[in-house]
């Protein structure tokens, strides 16, 4: 029977001038190897530069191969290990002879737009890389291809795309010694995972009238981000790799089964006869259990005779706590007496029983049982902050965390500045002082004034827009020469927050002399908290729609009496499209049109696949509006005004848009001379 | 033993009884030049949704490609898309070279540089039906217009679905789809062969090999394999509609659909009904069904 699964899995040690990895490769031929073994079955492509370079092309090619229509496969999984960047907010993978060759490069978010595309049901991307800030310019002046074909048959998205990313971003994944072998640890976690899941992990399914037991790739997340910890504490504890996921796929979405248990070896078969136990029990002792309760084993060298190895075999065998071996019925003791090799009678010789028993005691009366080591990071936070202000089931987070997102959300939500806009239209900029402001003239009449400069700390720089009809796109200035555009749109005053890095939200209000400020005032305080937990969230790249009833309850949640929050707007188009739910974009898309009477940009290009080319109405700003969103235009086909287009290797690492030192003047001459609007 | 018999496009408005009738006298014919017949006991049914197609289609508001010149691409970019698509796949396949594309253009004509040229478009397809169709009831673009309806408008689908559906029985039956009936057969089947006791499935002049097709259904459920007992189909290698073979690069389906491209079908077009049951192969393998 012809395979359902495909898998393209790619290694590259070496690329251009950076630090040679020692298990890119390595872990990509074992994963091949592990993928072409497993039931059901896949067709693997692997590609790696152990023997030559691994080109741009040879992907494409494969995945090419793959996706041909009709489609034939159900699931197709692409697995990249090797060094990456991080980008304008979008992933890069560096190819072997990157960043030279600017071409030998993949964009992750490009190809995750367009596997949405490509006829396969579930697409899952396993990228085992960093997501450091380019360094240079050669990295900032990459064009990666995005790997999958534009098929014109396939108009809607009809795939699920899942992502696990190595770890967080603008920060570093990491290989090291695991055991006995170089192995990268987002890599490590994904073998162990199928080999030890945790019992909460395993679910069945049914494939051709037989149940077979798989880890579904929602319930990963928790264990790959323990494993990895846990591996990484024993090569230095001082480092951290906090894994970035997005599953948007069902239960019945798998990358393999839970591999079972071998049959033992003939040693271990006659040991069992011995023992007069049966050979073929699933797990080799009436205690063993899969993985460490709550994913944190018990230092087992505490017992007598136990070193490093001998813990491993233990492990291996499904022990990991003392409690298992002071329960431990004496056939299981027999039986590990022969496993555990030279030292013949370990068990009975030292009375493991009794000093497990003792070391039960002792951790019960000194400590009992600690927290899971894993910490709570600000994107699990903020996520989770999301979901209690959506009113769904939010976890308890730790004292430390709360206050610290607490904190972060009060740094999102608008001032309680009322200032007279006769205009009802507006710009107010926060955390830093501006130098000058252009507006866009689609009717020719509009026109602003600076109010304020702002002082850059507590005074906000005021604008006011005169005649919008009804937007325009505004580029500002700030004083130390970065610059924003943003959109202004009548009746409405935006709030503009710089941070360090750039601008971290851009919120609108309604205008207080406007028939919507009186619905938004009653929703004011539920409203901006949102906005404040999503910001927070879509900045750690944690802001995801994992299930229906969060994606309904953010569309019930972004209205404001009969419009939809701008920002809340753009945000959940965002969330939308990644979850593939292209439906929902649109919704959000004619929900704003009928209240702003123009298109947000982001919500524009994101509604379509192919957005129109006769536009029904203005689109505002002439720019994406979320960083991330300028590694899209190219697989949406849409082709930004020179002076736009140019500015995107000077892009700062922020949520929105902020373009570095240099744009301004060109942004500012495009508008004035209407180039763009 | 009970024969389905699905019939294609442009349908509507004829006698189903009379049309039941062709199929059987048709198929007859083929199974004599076996020197056999239909056993006595053969029933025959035959779900007609000729009306309720061309209800659908003139419900709906989809551009022809003339339409399209004069009102400029955009009126409906779906079908435009799939027509082109699918024109596009059928004149590479036959081999249409661009002189007689060309031929089909009024002379001088100035062409439109942009990456839709509808003219040309048009000049496919009137080569096509040129050199293929050349019928009155059957032109490439009233062909893919009921496709099209029935693939991408669901109500249509169900409507045109439930009258097939609704002949589902456990008794044993052999299912003969032809031509937009293979499509439509083939989605019944996908959904409900287990509920049946299908002894094989033939298609005849079937469209699913052209990719604009299969991906459209691909997309609505994975490609299988209904029928446990054998898929055979058959078609002539000059029906522009059955262009490619259903094999696995046009239909990847496992086990294997079971070929023929040698049927001389005598129909003006190569398509019609009376060219394909009266094969002698086609009406030999479904006598080998039906025992």
């Amino acid at each position: 029977m012809a395979n359902r699964r495909a898998a393209v899995v790619i290694g590259v040690n070496k690329t251009g001038g950076l630090t040679p990895l020692k298990s890119a490769a390595s872990n990509a031929a074992s994963v091949a190897k592990w993928l072409r073994k497993v039931e059901p079955g896949y067709d693997v492509t692997l590609l790696t530069d152990s023997r030559k370079p691994v080109k741009y092309s040879a992907i494409e090619n494969a995945i090419f191969k793959y996706t041909s229509l009709p489609p034939r496969y159900e699931l197709l999984l692409v697995y990249f290990s090797g060094h990456g960047l991080y980008h304008n907010r979008s992933d890069i993978w560096l190819l072997s002879e990157a960043p030279e060759r600017p071409r030998e490069a993949v964009s992750l978010n490009a190809a995750i737009d367009l596997a949405k595309y490509c006829g396969i049901a579930n697409v899952i991307f396993v990228s085992d890389a960093c997501r450091s800030l380019s360094a240079t310019v050669q990295q900032a002046n990459l064009n990666p291809g995005d790997m999958f074909p534009t098929h014109a048959e396939i108009e809607n998205s009809t795939t699920k795309v899942d992502s696990f990313r190595a770890t967080g971003r603008g920060t570093s994944a990491f290989e090291g010694k695991i055991g006995d072998e170089e192995a990268s640890f987002l890599t490590h976690a994904f073998r162990l995972a199928y080999r030890k899941p945790r019992a909460e992990m395993v679910h069945p399914v049914e494939i051709q009238q037989k149940t077979i037991r798989v880890v579904p790739n929602r319930r990963l997340e928790d264990f790959l981000q323990d494993t990895i910890d846990e591996a990484i504490a024993i090569v230095d504890d001082r480092l951290d790799q906090q894994i970035e996921v997005s599953v948007p796929s069902e239960d019945g979405i798998f990358i393999a089964p839970v591999e079972e248990a071998p049959a033992r070896s003939r040693g271990r078969v006659a040991a069992a006869a011995r023992s007069s136990k049966p050979a073929a029990r699933e797990q080799p002792l009436s205690v063993s259990i899969p993985s460490p309760r709550s994913g944190t084993a018990d230092n087992l060298r505490k017992l007598p005779g136990v070193g490093p190895s001998r813990e491993r075999a233990l492990n291996d065998v499904g022990v990991f706590h003392f409690d298992q071996i002071a329960d431990m019925p004496s056939e299981d003791r027999k039986w590990l007496d022969e496993k555990l090799g030279s030292f013949k009678g370990v068990v009975s010789k030292f009375d493991w029983k009794s000093a497990a028993k003792r070391l039960v005691d002792d951790t019960a009366e000194v400590a009992p049982r600690a927290l899971p080591r894993r910490r709570d990071n600000l994107a699990r936070a903020a996520a989770n902050r999301v979901l209690a202000e959506l009113e769904l089931k939010a976890r308890d987070l730790q004292p430390d965390m709360n206050a610290r997102v607490d904190e972060e959300i009060a740094a999102r939500i608008p001032g309680d500045e009322r200032v007279a806009f006769e205009s009802e239209t507006g710009l107010l900029v926060h955390g830093a002082a501006i130098a000058d402001a252009v507006i866009g003239r689609s009717a020719g009449s509009e026109w602003l004034e600076i109010l304020d400069h702002g002082d850059g700390q507590h005074r906000p720089a005021i604008i006011r827009f005169w005649d919008l009809q009804p937007g325009a796109s505004a580029a500002v200035r700030l004083v130390d020469g970065r610059s924003i555009m943003v959109p202004g749109l009548r009746g409405y005053i935006g709030h503009a927050h710089i941070a360090e890095a750039g601008m971290k939200t851009l919120n609108y209000v309604p205008s207080a002399n406007t028939q919507r400020f009186h619905e938004y005032e009653i929703q004011k305080d539920k409203i901006e908290k949102l906005r404040a937990a999503v910001a927070l969230a879509s900045e750690h790249g944690a802001f995801r729609l994992g299930s229906s009833e969060k994606a309904d309850r953010i569309g019930a949640h972004i209205r404001v009496g009969k419009a939809i929050d701008p920002t809340l707007g753009v945000y959940a188009a965002h969330a939308y499209s990644e979850a593939s739910d292209d439906a929902s974009v649109r919704d959000v898309l004619e929900y704003m049109r009928s209240d702003l009477s123009v298109d947000l940009f982001d919500v524009w290009m994101l509604a379509h696949r192919w957005p129109e080319n006769s536009k029904p109405l203005p689109i505002y700003p002439a720019c994406p509006l979320l960083t991330q969103a300028w590694s899209l235009t190219g697989v949406k086909g849409i082709r930004l005004a020179g002076a736009v287009a140019k500015q995107s290797a000077n892009l700062a690492n922020s949520l929105w848009t902020t373009f570095g030192p240099g744009a301004f003047d060109d942004l500012a001459q495009a508008l004035q001379q209407g180039d763009i609007t | 033993m009970r024969l389905l018999f699905v019939h294609g496009i442009a349908q509507g408005g004829k006698d189903e009884k009379e049309l039941a009738e062709t199929w059987r006298e048709t198929l007859v014919e083929g199974l004599g030049k076996h020197n056999v017949t239909l056993p006595a006991d053969t029933t025959i049914d035959f779900p007609y949704y000729g009306d309720i197609l061309d209800d659908y289609v003139r419900r709906s508001t989809l551009p022809m490609p003339e339409d399209v010149i004069s009102k400029g691409p955009g009126e409906n970019r779906k079908f435009e898309n799939f027509l082109q698509l699918a024109v596009e796949e059928m004149s590479e396949k036959a081999g249409i070279s661009d002189e007689e594309v060309e031929a089909q253009l009024e002379p001088g004509q100035v062409r439109e540089k942009g990456i839709q040229n509808w003219e040309w478009v048009q000049g496919i397809v009137k080569a096509i039906d040129q050199r293929f169709t050349g019928a009155v009831d059957f032109t490439m673009k009233k062909f893919l217009k009921e496709v099209f309806v029935y693939l991408d408008w669901n109500k249509a689908r169900k409507a045109v679905e439930d009258t097939v559906v609704k002949m589902i029985t456990d008794e044993p039956t052999v299912v003969i789809g032809h031509s937009l009936g293979s499509v439509v057969s083939y989605r019944v089947l996908a959904e409900h062969a287990d509920k049946m006791d299908l002894r094989g499935y033939v298609t005849i002049g079937s469209p699913l090999g052209i990719k604009a097709i299969s991906t459209k259904l691909a997309l609505l459920g994975m490609l299988e394999q209904p029928s446990k007992n054998g898929w055979y189909n058959a078609y002539d290698e000059r029906d522009i509609v059955a262009l490619n073979a259903l094999d696995g690069k046009y239909f990847p389906v496992d086990p294997a659909v079971e070929n023929f491209n040698g049927v001389k079908n005598k129909t003006k077009h190569r398509h019609g009904i009376i060219g394909y049951l009266n094969d002698k192969s086609v009406a030999g393998r479904i006598h080998r069904y039906m025992s």
